[in-house]
C-alpha cells in the first residue's frame, strides 16, 4: 500500500492498513537510530519547519531530531517568538509559510482544529503535534510502535487509560489508533475527567482502579494536570493518588507481565510511583527512542517516500 | 414612501395565507396600496411580468443584530436593510447589544432614524432591560418605551441574577412589552463552544450542555408565571427547552418562543470540519434535538422562526474555531434554505412558513405589517422564483459572509420585495439610490 494523505492530522480518519503502513516504515528508522552515524538523505534540501503554539519540549525536540537524521532543513517557531505575539492571525501565519515555501509544517496548538486549518490552507504538508483535546497523532503511533515490540499482537489486546480522558489528546489518539488494530480499550478515572458523552467513544469505562487493572496487558497513566484540581475535578492531588496512583502495590494486583506506559512527562508520585516508572514494567524510555523513529517514517511518508524503497 | 405609479406583477401565484389557496392573477400596486388583484389590463402602469413566480407576505425577523452603532465593520443598519429585502424580509428588529447599547431614548432614536434613512425593510428595535446590559440595574425602560421598542431585552447576556429578572418583568407589565430572553446559564456553558455530546467527545472541545439552556428557561417560565409577565424565549435549541417551554404554556404562562433557521436544518455533526461558520449560541445540537424542533414549528409549540443575523468581518471568523466570535448571517438565506429543506421536502407547507416567519411575528410583537396579499392592503410583500442556484458570496448584500449555508444548493430564490408598494428589491436588485 502507498500512501496518500498530504497531511496527518488524526488517528480518528486512518484506515488500519495506514496505521501499518507507518509502523512497517518505522522499523528501518529504528535500525539507522542504533547506527554511529544516523543520518540518511531522503529529506535532503526539504524544510520542515516546527510551528508550536503551546510549550513542548520532548515533542518539538524529537521532531527536529528526526527531520535532521533524514537530512532536512529544520526549523523552530514558537509561540513566545512568533508573530502570533504580534497579534498576527493563523491564516496571516499560512500564507507567509507558503510564500516562504517551506515543504512541512509540524504544528502544535491549543486549539482543536487548528492544524487541520492549517492543513486546508497551504500545500505544505502538516503534521499534527497535537491540538488540544482532540488529538496526537504521533504520540499514538510512537505507542503503536512501541507496543509492537512487546506483544505479539494487538487483536485482543488489553489496554487501560487512566487519567484525565476529557482533556487528553493523548487518549483519544489512542482510543482510535487501539481500537482500530484490534484492541480492547478501557479508560479509568474519576467521572469528572471524563467527557459526558464518553459512551460514544469505543471503551469500557471504570472508576474503580483495583477493578480496572486486574486483567489489562497494558495500563497507560496519563498525566494529571494540576489545573484540573483547581477547576474542582477532584478535591486534592492526595485524594487522586489514593483512588488512581499507579504504585508498588497497585502493581501486585495487575497480571505478571503488565507492561506500563507514559506520555510523559512524568508527575512522579502522582499518577505514576518513580519505582513503577523505572522498574521492569516500564517501557516510557523506549517510548521515547520511538517517537524520533516514527516521526522519521511519518515525514519520510508525507515527502512521498516508499516503505520498500533503500534508505541506505 | 407612497408612491403614485401605478405597477401590475402579472401572472403571478399569489399565495393567500387567511384562505390557504395558491391562486394565478395579477397585482396592482398604487399609491403604497394593493388596489386590485384579479386580471388586470391597466395601460398607465408599470408592467412586471411574473409567469410561474409567487408572491407571499413579507417576512418579518423579530431577532437581527443590526452592529450599528458601534460594529459597524460588520454591518451598519443600511446593509443590514440591504441584507434583509434581499432575502424577502420587509421588517427586521435589532438586538439592543450594540456599542453603546441601546439603553436610552438617544440610541433608540438613532437606530429607528438610520432604519429611515436606509428606506428599505422597516427597522424596529429592542430596548435593553439593563444599563450597558450588565444585569445590574434596569434602563429607564419608560424613555425606551415611549420611543418605540418592541420589546426589551439583554440579548446574548442571560440575566443571571433570578430577582433582578423578577424585577424586570414586574416593572415592565405597565409598558405592555414582552422581555426577550437569551436562556444560557454561564455557571454551565462556561468556556464551551459547542454542543456537550457525541461530537465533542470525539473533537474533546469544550462543551456547552443542553442543561445550560433548559435548567434556566425553566428558572424563568416560573418568574414569569409568578409575577404573570410576558416572556419570549429566543433561539430555543434543544428538546429539553421545549419540554420545558410545553410545561409553561400548558400551565397559562404567557410565553411565546422562536428557533432559527440554523437549528432548524443543521446539527452538531457539522462541527467536525472545525468551519466557524457553524459556530454560534446557543451552538448547532445534537440531531434528535433538531427534529424536536422541526416537530415543534410543525404542532406550534414553536410560535416563530427568527433569524439571530449576527454578522462578524471575515477576520475575525476566519480564526481557530476556539477563537472566533459566536453568530451567524441568516436574513439572505433564512427563506431559501427552509422553503428548500422544509416546504419542497413536504416537511411543512408554504402556509405553516409563512405563519412561522410574518403572521406570528406581526401578532405577537404588535408590528404593522401586511399578513396577507389582499385588495385594499399595503402593498407590503415578496415575490419569489422557482430556481435551482447555489448560495455564494456573491449574492450577500450584508457586509459580512459568515453564514452557515454558504454552498447549500436551493431551489427558490427571492426576486422583488416591497415596502408600502414601493420596490425595495426589484428583479433581485436593491432599489436604486437606497
Amino acid at each position: 500500500m502507498e500512501w496518500k494523505r498530504k497531511d496527518l492530522i488524526t488517528i480518528e480518519e486512518l484506515a488500519p492498513e495506514e496505521i501499518n503502513l507507518i509502523l512497517d516504515t518505522a522499523e528501518p528508522f529504528k535500525e539507522i537510530l542504533r547506527r554511529n552515524i544516523k543520518k540518511v538523505p531522503p529529506l535532503r534540501g526539504r524544510t520542515v519547519l516546527n510551528l508550536f503554539f503551546e510549550p513542548s519540549t520532548r515533542t518539538s525536540a524529537s521532531f527536529s531530531i528526526a527531520a535532521k537524521r533524514l537530512s532536512a532543513e529544520t526549523m523552530s517557531i514558537s509561540a513566545s517568538t512568533s508573530s502570533v505575539k504580534k497579534g498576527e492571525t493563523l491564516l496571516d501565519t499560512a500564507r507567509n509559510l507558503e510564500a516562504m515555501r517551506v515543504d512541512m509544517v509540524v504544528m502544535r496548538h491549543s486549539c482543536e482544529g487548528a492544524p487541520k486549518f492549517l492543513a486546508e490552507r497551504i500545500e505544505a504538508s502538516v503534521i499534527n503535534a497535537g491540538d488540544g483535546n482532540h488529538e496526537h497523532p504521533t504520540q499514538c503511533l510512537l505507542d503503536l510502535s512501541t507496543l509492537r515490540e512487546n506483544v505479539k499482537s494487538f487483536k485482543g489486546l488489553k489496554v487501560l487509560i487512566v487519567g484525565d480522558i476529557s482533556h487528553s489528546r493523548v487518549a483519544r489518539s489512542n482510543i482510535w489508533g487501539l481500537t482500530k488494530l484490534g484492541a480492547e480499550v478501557s479508560v479509568c478515572a474519576p467521572p469528572t475527567l471524563f467527557p459526558q458523552n464518553i459512551d460514544q467513544l469505543p471503551v469500557n469505562v471504570y472508576y474503580d482502579m483495583d477493578r480496572a487493572i486486574a486483567d489489562q496487558d497494558v495500563i497507560y497513566l496519563l498525566r494529571i494536570q494540576r489545573e484540573r484540581q483547581k477547576a474542582g475535578s477532584f478535591p486534592s492531588t492526595r485524594e487522586y493518588m489514593n483512588l488512581f496512583s499507579m504504585d508498588r502495590d497497585r502493581l501486585k494486583k495487575a497480571k505478571d507481565k503488565v507492561i506500563i506506559m507514559h506520555p510523559g512527562p512524568i508527575n512522579r508520585g502522582v499518577e505514576l510511583d518513580g519505582d513503577v516508572a523505572d522498574g521492569k514494567h516500564s517501557v516510557i524510555l523506549n517510548q521515547v527512542t520511538n517517537g524520533v523513529a516514527v516521526r522519521m517514517a511519518v515525514l519520510y511518508l508525507l515527502n512521498g517516500g516508499n516503505k520498500d524503497e533503500k534508505i541506505i | 414612501m407612497k408612491k403614485s405609479s401605478k405597477t401590475v406583477f402579472k401572472n403571478l401565484n399569489i399565495i393567500d395565507t387567511k384562505n390557504k389557496t395558491i391562486e394565478k392573477n395579477d397585482i396592482l400596486v398604487d399609491g403604497g396600496k394593493i388596489i386590485e388583484i384579479g386580471k388586470i389590463n391597466a395601460k398607465d402602469a408599470e408592467i412586471k411580468d411574473c409567469t410561474g413566480m409567487f408572491a407571499a407576505p413579507g417576512l418579518v425577523d423579530i431577532h437581527t443584530h443590526l452592529r450599528e452603532p458601534g460594529y459597524e465593520y460588520k454591518e451598519t443598519i443600511d446593509t443590514a436593510s440591504r441584507a434583509a429585502v434581499n432575502g424577502g424580509f420587509v421588517a427586521v428588529a435589532g438586538m439592543a447589544n450594540t456599542k453603546p447599547a441601546v439603553d436610552t431614548a438617544g440610541t433608540v432614536r438613532y437606530v429607528l432614524e438610520r432604519g429611515k434613512d436606509a428606506n428599505l425593510a422597516k427597522i424596529y428595535t429592542y430596548g435593553a432591560v439593563t444599563k450597558n446590559l450588565e444585569g445590574k440595574e434596569l434602563a429607564e425602560i419608560n424613555d425606551l418605551a415611549k420611543e418605540g421598542v418592541i420589546g426589551l431585552s439583554d440579548d446574548g447576556n442571560t440575566i443571571m441574577d433570578p430577582s433582578l429578572l423578577l424585577r424586570a418583568l414586574k416593572y415592565v407589565k405597565m409598558f405592555d412589552l414582552p422581555i426577550v430572553l437569551h436562556e444560557e446559564d454561564i455557571n454551565i456553558s462556561e468556556e464551551g463552544v459547542m454542543h456537550e455530546g457525541k461530537v465533542q467527545a470525539k473533537l474533546g472541545m469544550a462543551g456547552i450542555p443542553d442543561l445550560a439552556e433548559d435548567t434556566i428557561t425553566y428558572r424563568d417560565l416560573r418568574i414569569a408565571e409568578y409575577v404573570d409577565g410576558r416572556v419570549h424565549i429566543t433561539h430555543v435549541s434543544a428538546k429539553n427547552t421545549l419540554d420545558v417551554i410545553e410545561y409553561a404554556k400548558d400551565r397559562g404562562v404567557k410565553v411565546t418562543c422562536d428557533v432559527t433557521p440554523h437549528h432548524l436544518l443543521l446539527n452538531d455533526t457539522y462541527i467536525e470540519s472545525f468551519n466557524t461558520n457553524y459556530k454560534m449560541k446557543p451552538p448547532l445540537r445534537s440531531e434528535d434535538d433538531r427534529l424536536a424542533l422541526v416537530d415543534g414549528i410543525k404542532t406550534g409549540l414553536i410560535d416563530i422562526i427568527a433569524t439571530d443575523h449576527a454578522p462578524h468581518a471575515v477576520y475575525e471568523k476566519e480564526v481557530e474555531f476556539n477563537y472566533a466570535p459566536f453568530g451567524v448571517t441568516g436574513l439572505e438565506t433564512a427563506f431559501p434554505a427552509l422553503y428548500t429543506k422544509l416546504v419542497e421536502t413536504g416537511i411543512i407547507d408554504i402556509f405553516k412558513l409563512l405563519e412561522l416567519m410574518n403572521k406570528n411575528p406581526v401578532e405577537r410583537f404588535k408590528l404593522d405589517i401586511a399578513t396577507n396579499i389582499e385588495k385594499g392592503a399595503d402593498a407590503t410583500f415578496m415575490i419569489f422564483k422557482k430556481e435551482d442556484w447555489i448560495i455564494n458570496e456573491g449574492y450577500f448584500k450584508s457586509k459580512s459572509r459568515n453564514n452557515a449555508f454558504l454552498g447549500e444548493k436551493v431551489d427558490v430564490r427571492v426576486l422583488y420585495t416591497l415596502v408600502d408598494g414601493d420596490l425595495k428589491l426589484n428583479n433581485g436588485e436593491i432599489k436604486k439610490g437606497a
